[in-house]
Protein backbone atom coordinates (compact mmCIF):
# COMPACT_ATOMS: atom_id res chain seq x y z
CA UNK A 1 0.00 0.00 0.00
CA UNK A 2 2.46 2.65 -1.17
CA UNK A 3 -0.22 5.36 -1.37
CA UNK A 4 -1.96 4.67 1.92
CA UNK A 5 -4.27 7.57 2.90
CA UNK A 6 -3.04 9.77 0.06
CA UNK A 7 -5.61 12.10 -1.44
CA UNK A 8 -5.24 12.11 -5.21
CA UNK A 9 -6.84 14.08 -8.02
CA UNK A 10 -6.49 12.59 -11.53
CA UNK A 11 -7.70 14.56 -14.54
CA UNK A 12 -9.29 12.66 -17.42
CA UNK A 13 -9.93 9.28 -15.85
CA UNK A 14 -13.10 8.01 -17.52
CA UNK A 15 -10.98 5.61 -19.57
CA UNK A 16 -7.48 4.66 -20.67
CA UNK A 17 -4.47 5.43 -18.52
CA UNK A 18 -6.41 7.79 -16.23
CA UNK A 19 -8.92 5.06 -15.35
CA UNK A 20 -6.09 2.57 -14.80
CA UNK A 21 -4.34 5.01 -12.44
CA UNK A 22 -7.58 5.57 -10.49
CA UNK A 23 -7.87 1.80 -10.12
CA UNK A 24 -4.24 1.13 -9.17
CA UNK A 25 -3.95 4.15 -6.84
CA UNK A 26 -7.09 3.04 -5.00
CA UNK A 27 -5.73 -0.46 -4.59
CA UNK A 28 -2.54 1.11 -3.20
CA UNK A 29 -4.58 2.76 -0.45
CA UNK A 30 -5.29 6.19 -1.94
CA UNK A 31 -8.51 8.18 -1.98
CA UNK A 32 -9.07 9.23 -5.58
CA UNK A 33 -11.12 11.91 -7.31
CA UNK A 34 -11.13 12.32 -11.06
CA UNK A 35 -12.46 14.52 -13.81
CA UNK A 36 -14.13 13.62 -17.07
CA UNK A 37 -15.87 15.61 -19.77
CA UNK A 38 -18.15 13.49 -21.94
CA UNK A 39 -17.79 9.78 -21.29
CA UNK A 40 -20.52 9.19 -18.68
CA UNK A 41 -20.35 5.43 -19.04
CA UNK A 42 -16.58 5.37 -18.51
CA UNK A 43 -16.88 7.71 -15.53
CA UNK A 44 -19.44 5.37 -13.89
CA UNK A 45 -17.02 2.50 -14.47
CA UNK A 46 -14.14 4.38 -12.81
CA UNK A 47 -16.45 5.33 -9.93
CA UNK A 48 -16.82 1.62 -9.15
CA UNK A 49 -13.26 1.70 -7.77
CA UNK A 50 -14.57 4.06 -5.09
CA UNK A 51 -13.24 7.16 -6.84
CA UNK A 52 -15.24 10.40 -6.88
CA UNK A 53 -16.24 11.74 -10.29
CA UNK A 54 -16.36 15.40 -11.29
CA UNK A 55 -17.69 16.35 -14.70
CA UNK A 56 -15.27 19.16 -15.31
CA UNK A 57 -13.14 20.28 -18.22
CA UNK A 58 -9.54 21.16 -17.41
CA UNK A 59 -10.16 24.39 -19.33
CA UNK A 60 -13.09 25.42 -17.14
CA UNK A 61 -11.42 27.57 -14.49
CA UNK A 62 -14.45 28.26 -12.24
CA UNK A 63 -15.48 24.58 -12.24
CA UNK A 64 -11.91 23.46 -11.53
CA UNK A 65 -11.57 25.95 -8.66
CA UNK A 66 -14.90 24.80 -7.22
CA UNK A 67 -13.85 21.15 -7.43
CA UNK A 68 -10.53 21.84 -5.71
CA UNK A 69 -12.32 23.81 -2.94
CA UNK A 70 -14.81 20.97 -2.51
CA UNK A 71 -12.07 18.32 -2.29
CA UNK A 72 -9.97 20.38 0.10
CA UNK A 73 -12.92 20.92 2.39
CA UNK A 74 -14.09 17.30 2.40
CA UNK A 75 -10.64 15.65 2.35
CA UNK A 76 -8.67 18.34 4.15
CA UNK A 77 -6.13 18.55 1.33
CA UNK A 78 -5.00 17.21 -2.04
CA UNK A 79 -1.65 15.43 -1.67
CA UNK A 80 -1.14 14.37 -5.26
CA UNK A 81 -2.25 15.84 -8.58
CA UNK A 82 -1.98 13.82 -11.78
CA UNK A 83 -2.34 15.91 -14.92
CA UNK A 84 -3.43 13.17 -17.27
CA UNK A 85 -6.23 14.67 -19.39
CA UNK A 86 -5.03 14.89 -22.94
CA UNK A 87 -5.97 14.25 -26.51
CA UNK A 88 -4.50 13.76 -29.94
CA UNK A 89 -5.63 13.61 -33.49
CA UNK A 90 -3.84 12.00 -36.42
CA UNK A 91 -3.38 14.80 -38.91
CA UNK A 92 -0.60 15.89 -41.25
CA UNK A 93 0.41 19.55 -41.00
CA UNK A 94 -1.22 20.37 -44.34
CA UNK A 95 -4.64 19.39 -42.99
CA UNK A 96 -4.15 20.83 -39.50
CA UNK A 97 -6.46 23.78 -38.95
CA UNK A 98 -5.84 26.45 -36.37
CA UNK A 99 -8.71 25.04 -34.28
CA UNK A 100 -7.04 21.60 -34.29
CA UNK A 101 -3.78 23.09 -33.04
CA UNK A 102 -5.57 25.12 -30.36
CA UNK A 103 -7.67 22.22 -29.11
CA UNK A 104 -4.67 19.91 -28.57
CA UNK A 105 -2.47 22.60 -27.06
CA UNK A 106 -5.32 23.88 -24.87
CA UNK A 107 -6.30 20.56 -23.32
CA UNK A 108 -2.80 19.10 -23.05
CA UNK A 109 -0.76 22.13 -22.01
CA UNK A 110 -3.06 24.92 -20.83
CA UNK A 111 -5.22 22.38 -18.98
CA UNK A 112 -2.15 21.12 -17.12
CA UNK A 113 -1.23 24.69 -16.23
CA UNK A 114 -4.73 25.65 -15.08
CA UNK A 115 -5.31 22.55 -12.94
CA UNK A 116 -1.86 22.89 -11.40
CA UNK A 117 -2.51 26.54 -10.63
CA UNK A 118 -5.75 25.64 -8.88
CA UNK A 119 -4.21 22.90 -6.71
CA UNK A 120 -0.86 24.55 -5.95
CA UNK A 121 -1.88 27.06 -3.24
CA UNK A 122 -3.03 24.26 -0.92
CA UNK A 123 0.22 22.35 -1.46
CA UNK A 124 2.30 25.49 -0.85
CA UNK A 125 0.38 26.15 2.39
CA UNK A 126 1.10 22.64 3.66
CA UNK A 127 4.63 22.65 2.23
CA UNK A 128 4.02 19.22 0.71
CA UNK A 129 2.64 17.74 -2.46
CA UNK A 130 3.44 15.83 -5.60
CA UNK A 131 2.45 16.61 -9.16
CA UNK A 132 2.71 14.03 -11.91
CA UNK A 133 2.36 15.19 -15.49
CA UNK A 134 1.68 12.65 -18.20
CA UNK A 135 3.95 13.38 -21.12
CA UNK A 136 4.80 11.15 -24.04
CA UNK A 137 7.71 9.58 -25.84
CA UNK A 138 6.53 11.82 -28.69
CA UNK A 139 7.57 14.84 -26.64
CA UNK A 140 11.15 13.76 -26.05
CA UNK A 141 12.21 11.90 -29.14
CA UNK A 142 11.95 12.32 -32.90
CA UNK A 143 8.96 10.29 -34.05
CA UNK A 144 6.47 10.31 -36.87
CA UNK A 145 3.54 11.73 -34.95
CA UNK A 146 1.17 14.71 -35.22
CA UNK A 147 3.13 17.94 -34.73
CA UNK A 148 0.60 19.55 -32.39
CA UNK A 149 0.62 16.50 -30.13
CA UNK A 150 4.45 16.31 -30.07
CA UNK A 151 4.68 20.04 -29.40
CA UNK A 152 2.18 19.78 -26.55
CA UNK A 153 4.01 16.89 -24.89
CA UNK A 154 7.39 18.62 -25.28
CA UNK A 155 5.76 21.62 -23.60
CA UNK A 156 4.73 19.38 -20.67
CA UNK A 157 8.36 18.36 -20.23
CA UNK A 158 9.45 22.01 -20.14
CA UNK A 159 6.61 22.88 -17.79
CA UNK A 160 7.65 20.02 -15.49
CA UNK A 161 11.23 21.26 -15.27
CA UNK A 162 10.42 24.92 -14.65
CA UNK A 163 7.65 24.11 -12.17
CA UNK A 164 9.92 21.68 -10.28
CA UNK A 165 12.51 24.42 -9.86
CA UNK A 166 9.89 26.96 -8.80
CA UNK A 167 8.06 24.90 -6.18
CA UNK A 168 10.90 22.75 -4.79
CA UNK A 169 11.48 25.25 -1.98
CA UNK A 170 7.93 24.54 -0.82
CA UNK A 171 8.64 20.82 -0.59
CA UNK A 172 6.61 20.03 -3.70
CA UNK A 173 7.87 17.54 -6.28
CA UNK A 174 6.99 17.58 -9.97
CA UNK A 175 7.68 14.60 -12.22
CA UNK A 176 6.74 13.79 -15.81
CA UNK A 177 5.98 10.23 -16.90
CA UNK A 178 6.37 9.82 -20.66
CA UNK A 179 4.97 6.51 -21.94
CA UNK A 180 5.53 5.10 -25.37
CA UNK A 181 2.68 3.46 -27.23
CA UNK A 182 0.05 1.89 -24.96
CA UNK A 183 -2.62 -0.71 -25.54
CA UNK A 184 -5.27 1.99 -25.19
CA UNK A 185 -5.47 5.77 -25.18
CA UNK A 186 -4.27 8.27 -27.78
CA UNK A 187 -2.36 5.54 -29.64
CA UNK A 188 -5.58 3.58 -30.22
CA UNK A 189 -6.22 4.93 -33.70
CA UNK A 190 -2.65 4.71 -34.88
CA UNK A 191 -2.22 3.79 -38.57
CA UNK A 192 -1.09 0.18 -39.00
CA UNK A 193 2.32 1.07 -40.49
CA UNK A 194 3.19 3.24 -37.49
CA UNK A 195 2.26 0.53 -35.00
CA UNK A 196 4.42 -1.94 -36.93
CA UNK A 197 7.28 0.53 -37.03
CA UNK A 198 7.01 1.07 -33.26
CA UNK A 199 7.08 -2.65 -32.51
CA UNK A 200 10.05 -3.10 -34.81
CA UNK A 201 12.08 -0.48 -32.94
CA UNK A 202 10.85 -1.34 -29.45
CA UNK A 203 13.41 -3.56 -27.69
CA UNK A 204 10.71 -5.39 -25.74
CA UNK A 205 8.68 -5.85 -28.94
CA UNK A 206 5.28 -4.94 -27.51
CA UNK A 207 3.16 -1.93 -26.57
CA UNK A 208 2.84 -1.03 -22.90
CA UNK A 209 -0.11 -2.06 -20.78
CA UNK A 210 -2.13 0.52 -18.87
CA UNK A 211 -1.65 -1.50 -15.72
CA UNK A 212 2.16 -1.39 -15.79
CA UNK A 213 2.28 2.33 -16.53
CA UNK A 214 -0.21 3.00 -13.72
CA UNK A 215 1.89 0.89 -11.33
CA UNK A 216 4.98 2.94 -12.19
CA UNK A 217 2.98 6.15 -11.77
CA UNK A 218 1.97 4.99 -8.28
CA UNK A 219 5.62 4.53 -7.35
CA UNK A 220 6.64 7.88 -8.85
CA UNK A 221 4.11 9.81 -6.73
CA UNK A 222 4.73 7.78 -3.58
CA UNK A 223 6.66 9.03 -0.55
CA UNK A 224 9.38 6.46 -1.27
CA UNK A 225 10.38 8.45 -4.36
CA UNK A 226 10.99 11.68 -2.44
CA UNK A 227 14.16 12.98 -4.15
CA UNK A 228 13.11 12.72 -7.81
CA UNK A 229 11.83 16.02 -9.14
CA UNK A 230 12.03 17.85 -12.45
CA UNK A 231 12.68 14.55 -14.17
CA UNK A 232 10.92 13.15 -17.23
CA UNK A 233 10.92 9.38 -17.05
CA UNK A 234 10.34 7.55 -20.32
CA UNK A 235 8.57 4.19 -20.22
CA UNK A 236 8.60 2.84 -23.76
CA UNK A 237 10.03 -0.66 -23.80
CA UNK A 238 13.28 0.64 -25.27
CA UNK A 239 12.35 2.38 -28.53
CA UNK B 1 10.47 -14.75 -4.75
CA UNK B 2 12.98 -12.71 -6.74
CA UNK B 3 16.64 -13.75 -6.74
CA UNK B 4 18.88 -10.70 -6.71
CA UNK B 5 22.61 -10.16 -7.09
CA UNK B 6 24.04 -6.85 -5.86
CA UNK B 7 27.64 -5.84 -6.58
CA UNK B 8 29.08 -3.49 -3.97
CA UNK B 9 26.51 -4.46 -1.35
CA UNK B 10 28.53 -3.33 1.65
CA UNK B 11 28.75 0.30 0.49
CA UNK B 12 26.50 3.08 1.74
CA UNK B 13 23.98 2.74 -1.08
CA UNK B 14 24.47 -0.98 -1.74
CA UNK B 15 23.65 -1.85 1.85
CA UNK B 16 20.33 -0.01 1.77
CA UNK B 17 19.49 -1.46 -1.65
CA UNK B 18 20.11 -4.99 -0.31
CA UNK B 19 17.87 -4.33 2.67
CA UNK B 20 15.13 -2.84 0.46
CA UNK B 21 15.20 -5.89 -1.82
CA UNK B 22 15.14 -8.30 1.11
CA UNK B 23 12.31 -6.36 2.79
CA UNK B 24 10.17 -7.12 -0.24
CA UNK B 25 10.83 -10.81 0.11
CA UNK B 26 13.73 -11.25 -2.28
CA UNK B 27 16.68 -13.53 -1.81
CA UNK B 28 19.80 -11.39 -2.02
CA UNK B 29 23.43 -12.22 -2.78
CA UNK B 30 25.86 -9.34 -2.49
CA UNK B 31 29.56 -8.78 -3.01
CA UNK B 32 31.90 -6.65 -0.94
CA UNK B 33 35.51 -5.68 -1.29
CA UNK B 34 37.01 -3.48 1.42
CA UNK B 35 33.82 -3.22 3.49
CA UNK B 36 34.04 -6.50 5.36
CA UNK B 37 32.64 -5.03 8.56
CA UNK B 38 29.66 -3.60 6.68
CA UNK B 39 29.12 -6.95 5.00
CA UNK B 40 29.10 -8.79 8.33
CA UNK B 41 26.57 -6.32 9.69
CA UNK B 42 24.33 -6.65 6.64
CA UNK B 43 24.34 -10.42 6.17
CA UNK B 44 22.02 -11.36 9.11
CA UNK B 45 19.32 -9.05 7.69
CA UNK B 46 19.10 -11.00 4.46
CA UNK B 47 17.11 -14.18 4.69
CA UNK B 48 18.94 -17.00 2.90
CA UNK B 49 21.35 -14.39 1.60
CA UNK B 50 24.92 -14.73 0.41
CA UNK B 51 27.89 -12.47 1.14
CA UNK B 52 30.81 -12.89 -1.24
CA UNK B 53 34.17 -11.10 -1.28
CA UNK B 54 34.99 -9.73 -4.71
CA UNK B 55 37.48 -7.33 -6.22
CA UNK B 56 35.71 -6.28 -9.42
CA UNK B 57 38.96 -5.36 -11.12
CA UNK B 58 39.41 -9.06 -11.92
CA UNK B 59 37.16 -10.32 -14.72
CA UNK B 60 37.90 -13.90 -13.73
CA UNK B 61 36.77 -13.27 -10.17
CA UNK B 62 33.62 -11.54 -11.42
CA UNK B 63 32.72 -14.56 -13.50
CA UNK B 64 33.45 -16.99 -10.70
CA UNK B 65 31.27 -14.99 -8.30
CA UNK B 66 28.34 -14.71 -10.70
CA UNK B 67 28.55 -18.44 -11.35
CA UNK B 68 28.56 -19.16 -7.64
CA UNK B 69 25.40 -17.11 -7.10
CA UNK B 70 23.70 -18.58 -10.16
CA UNK B 71 24.49 -22.04 -8.87
CA UNK B 72 23.20 -21.31 -5.36
CA UNK B 73 20.02 -19.52 -6.51
CA UNK B 74 19.33 -21.54 -9.67
CA UNK B 75 18.72 -18.34 -11.65
CA UNK B 76 19.01 -14.56 -11.27
CA UNK B 77 16.01 -12.23 -11.62
CA UNK B 78 17.76 -8.95 -10.89
CA UNK B 79 21.31 -7.64 -11.01
CA UNK B 80 22.23 -4.33 -9.39
CA UNK B 81 25.69 -2.83 -9.89
CA UNK B 82 26.55 -0.56 -6.95
CA UNK B 83 30.32 -1.15 -6.95
CA UNK B 84 32.14 1.99 -7.94
CA UNK B 85 35.00 4.32 -7.06
CA UNK B 86 35.58 8.04 -7.18
CA UNK B 87 38.78 9.88 -6.46
CA UNK B 88 39.48 12.80 -4.17
CA UNK B 89 42.84 14.16 -3.10
CA UNK B 90 43.78 15.58 0.26
CA UNK B 91 45.74 18.75 -0.38
CA UNK B 92 46.84 20.90 2.55
CA UNK B 93 43.94 19.68 4.69
CA UNK B 94 41.26 20.45 2.08
CA UNK B 95 39.73 18.00 -0.35
CA UNK B 96 39.83 18.55 -4.07
CA UNK B 97 39.09 16.39 -7.04
CA UNK B 98 41.55 15.47 -9.76
CA UNK B 99 41.91 17.96 -12.56
CA UNK B 100 42.94 16.78 -16.01
CA UNK B 101 46.74 17.13 -15.56
CA UNK B 102 46.53 15.05 -12.38
CA UNK B 103 44.85 12.07 -13.99
CA UNK B 104 47.56 9.63 -15.02
CA UNK B 105 47.11 6.44 -17.02
CA UNK B 106 46.92 4.25 -13.93
CA UNK B 107 44.22 6.44 -12.41
CA UNK B 108 42.24 6.52 -15.61
CA UNK B 109 42.42 2.74 -16.00
CA UNK B 110 41.42 2.06 -12.43
CA UNK B 111 38.27 4.19 -12.57
CA UNK B 112 37.25 2.85 -15.96
CA UNK B 113 37.94 -0.74 -14.90
CA UNK B 114 35.97 -0.64 -11.67
CA UNK B 115 33.07 1.51 -12.85
CA UNK B 116 32.62 0.51 -16.49
CA UNK B 117 34.56 -2.60 -17.52
CA UNK B 118 33.49 -4.65 -14.49
CA UNK B 119 29.88 -3.81 -15.24
CA UNK B 120 30.11 -5.12 -18.78
CA UNK B 121 31.74 -8.38 -17.76
CA UNK B 122 29.31 -8.91 -14.92
CA UNK B 123 26.32 -8.45 -17.22
CA UNK B 124 27.91 -10.74 -19.79
CA UNK B 125 28.01 -13.49 -17.19
CA UNK B 126 24.60 -12.72 -15.65
CA UNK B 127 22.80 -13.17 -18.97
CA UNK B 128 22.50 -16.95 -18.89
CA UNK B 129 21.11 -17.22 -15.33
CA UNK B 130 18.80 -14.30 -16.10
CA UNK B 131 17.50 -15.94 -19.25
CA UNK B 132 16.85 -19.04 -17.16
CA UNK B 133 14.65 -16.86 -14.95
CA UNK B 134 12.64 -15.89 -18.05
CA UNK B 135 14.06 -12.36 -18.11
CA UNK B 136 14.75 -9.79 -15.46
CA UNK B 137 16.01 -6.36 -14.51
CA UNK B 138 19.53 -4.96 -14.59
CA UNK B 139 20.13 -1.68 -12.76
CA UNK B 140 23.31 0.40 -12.82
CA UNK B 141 24.20 3.23 -10.51
CA UNK B 142 25.33 6.20 -12.53
CA UNK B 143 25.85 9.73 -11.43
CA UNK B 144 24.52 13.13 -12.28
CA UNK B 145 28.15 13.80 -13.33
CA UNK B 146 27.73 11.46 -16.28
CA UNK B 147 24.51 13.11 -17.42
CA UNK B 148 24.53 16.84 -16.73
CA UNK B 149 27.52 19.15 -17.03
CA UNK B 150 28.93 19.35 -13.49
CA UNK B 151 32.45 19.96 -12.23
CA UNK B 152 33.80 16.47 -11.58
CA UNK B 153 36.89 14.38 -12.33
CA UNK B 154 36.81 13.65 -16.06
CA UNK B 155 37.61 9.96 -15.73
CA UNK B 156 34.81 9.52 -13.18
CA UNK B 157 32.31 11.36 -15.39
CA UNK B 158 33.50 9.38 -18.42
CA UNK B 159 33.05 6.06 -16.58
CA UNK B 160 29.49 6.98 -15.61
CA UNK B 161 28.80 8.24 -19.12
CA UNK B 162 30.05 4.88 -20.39
CA UNK B 163 27.43 3.18 -18.22
CA UNK B 164 24.72 5.37 -19.76
CA UNK B 165 25.82 4.24 -23.22
CA UNK B 166 25.90 0.62 -22.13
CA UNK B 167 22.43 0.99 -20.64
CA UNK B 168 21.01 1.97 -24.01
CA UNK B 169 22.86 -0.57 -26.14
CA UNK B 170 22.28 -3.44 -23.72
CA UNK B 171 18.56 -2.61 -23.50
CA UNK B 172 18.30 -2.88 -27.28
CA UNK B 173 20.23 -6.14 -27.47
CA UNK B 174 18.59 -7.85 -24.51
CA UNK B 175 14.97 -6.78 -25.03
CA UNK B 176 14.15 -9.96 -26.91
CA UNK B 177 15.22 -11.94 -23.84
CA UNK B 178 12.88 -9.82 -21.71
CA UNK B 179 15.83 -8.34 -19.90
CA UNK B 180 15.45 -4.66 -19.06
CA UNK B 181 18.48 -2.45 -18.41
CA UNK B 182 18.29 0.91 -16.66
CA UNK B 183 20.44 3.28 -14.71
CA UNK B 184 19.71 5.42 -11.69
CA UNK B 185 21.79 8.59 -11.65
CA UNK B 186 21.69 10.11 -8.18
CA UNK B 187 22.70 13.60 -7.22
CA UNK B 188 24.66 14.04 -4.01
CA UNK B 189 23.82 11.66 -1.17
CA UNK B 190 24.35 11.84 2.57
CA UNK B 191 26.54 8.74 2.34
CA UNK B 192 28.90 6.88 0.04
CA UNK B 193 31.10 8.47 -2.61
CA UNK B 194 29.31 11.80 -2.15
CA UNK B 195 31.08 12.32 1.16
CA UNK B 196 34.38 12.58 -0.71
CA UNK B 197 33.21 15.72 -2.50
CA UNK B 198 35.21 18.89 -1.85
CA UNK B 199 33.33 21.45 0.27
CA UNK B 200 33.15 24.11 -2.44
CA UNK B 201 31.45 21.69 -4.83
CA UNK B 202 29.01 20.59 -2.14
CA UNK B 203 28.05 24.24 -1.57
CA UNK B 204 27.66 24.71 -5.31
CA UNK B 205 25.39 21.65 -5.49
CA UNK B 206 23.15 22.88 -2.71
CA UNK B 207 22.90 26.29 -4.33
CA UNK B 208 21.57 24.82 -7.58
CA UNK B 209 19.55 21.91 -6.20
CA UNK B 210 15.84 22.76 -6.14
CA UNK B 211 15.17 20.81 -2.93
CA UNK B 212 18.20 22.52 -1.28
CA UNK B 213 19.42 19.35 0.36
CA UNK B 214 21.39 16.24 -0.53
CA UNK B 215 19.56 12.94 -1.00
CA UNK B 216 19.08 10.51 1.84
CA UNK B 217 20.43 7.13 0.76
CA UNK B 218 17.05 5.33 1.12
CA UNK B 219 15.48 7.81 -1.33
CA UNK B 220 17.86 6.60 -4.03
CA UNK B 221 17.66 2.95 -2.96
CA UNK B 222 13.87 3.03 -3.32
CA UNK B 223 14.12 3.87 -7.03
CA UNK B 224 16.78 1.20 -7.55
CA UNK B 225 14.69 -1.42 -5.75
CA UNK B 226 11.55 -0.55 -7.71
CA UNK B 227 13.38 -0.94 -11.01
CA UNK B 228 14.98 -4.21 -9.88
CA UNK B 229 11.79 -5.86 -8.61
CA UNK B 230 8.73 -4.32 -10.25
CA UNK B 231 9.75 -2.80 -13.56
CA UNK B 232 8.31 -4.43 -16.68
CA UNK B 233 8.39 -1.76 -19.42
CA UNK B 234 11.10 0.82 -18.66
CA UNK B 235 14.34 -0.04 -20.45
CA UNK B 236 17.39 1.73 -21.84
CA UNK B 237 16.81 4.70 -19.58
CA UNK B 238 18.78 6.78 -17.12
CA UNK B 239 16.58 8.01 -14.28
CA UNK B 240 17.96 11.19 -12.74
CA UNK B 241 17.21 11.49 -9.05
CA UNK B 242 18.79 14.81 -8.17
CA UNK B 243 16.23 17.00 -6.41
CA UNK B 244 15.89 19.25 -9.48
CA UNK B 245 19.53 20.20 -9.99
Amino acid sequence: MILKDKRVLVTGASRGLGAAMARVFTSEGARVAFTYTRDEEGARETEKTGARAFMCSVLDVPATDAMVRELESSWGAIDILVNNAGLSQNLPVALMEEEDWDRVMDVNVKGTFLTTRAVLPGMVRRKAGTILNIGSLAGVRMLEAPVHYCASKAAIKGLTEALAKEVARHGIRVVCLAPGLLEDGVGRNLPEHRLKDYLKHCALGRVGTLEEVAAFAAFLVSDANSYMTGETVVMDGGV
Amino acid sequence: MKRCLVFGGSGALGRVVCRALADEGSRVAFTYHTGEAGARELAPHLKDGLALPLDVSSVRDIERTVDEVACAFGAIDAFVQCAGVAVTMECGGTKSHHRIPEVDEGGWDRIMDVNAKSTFFAVRRVLEPMKRAGGGNIVFIGSVDGVKPAPSPVHYAASKGALAGMTQAMAKELGEDRIRVNMVAPGLMDGGLSRALPDNLRAEYLKHCGLKRVARVPEIAAVVAWLALHNTYVTGRTLLVDGAL
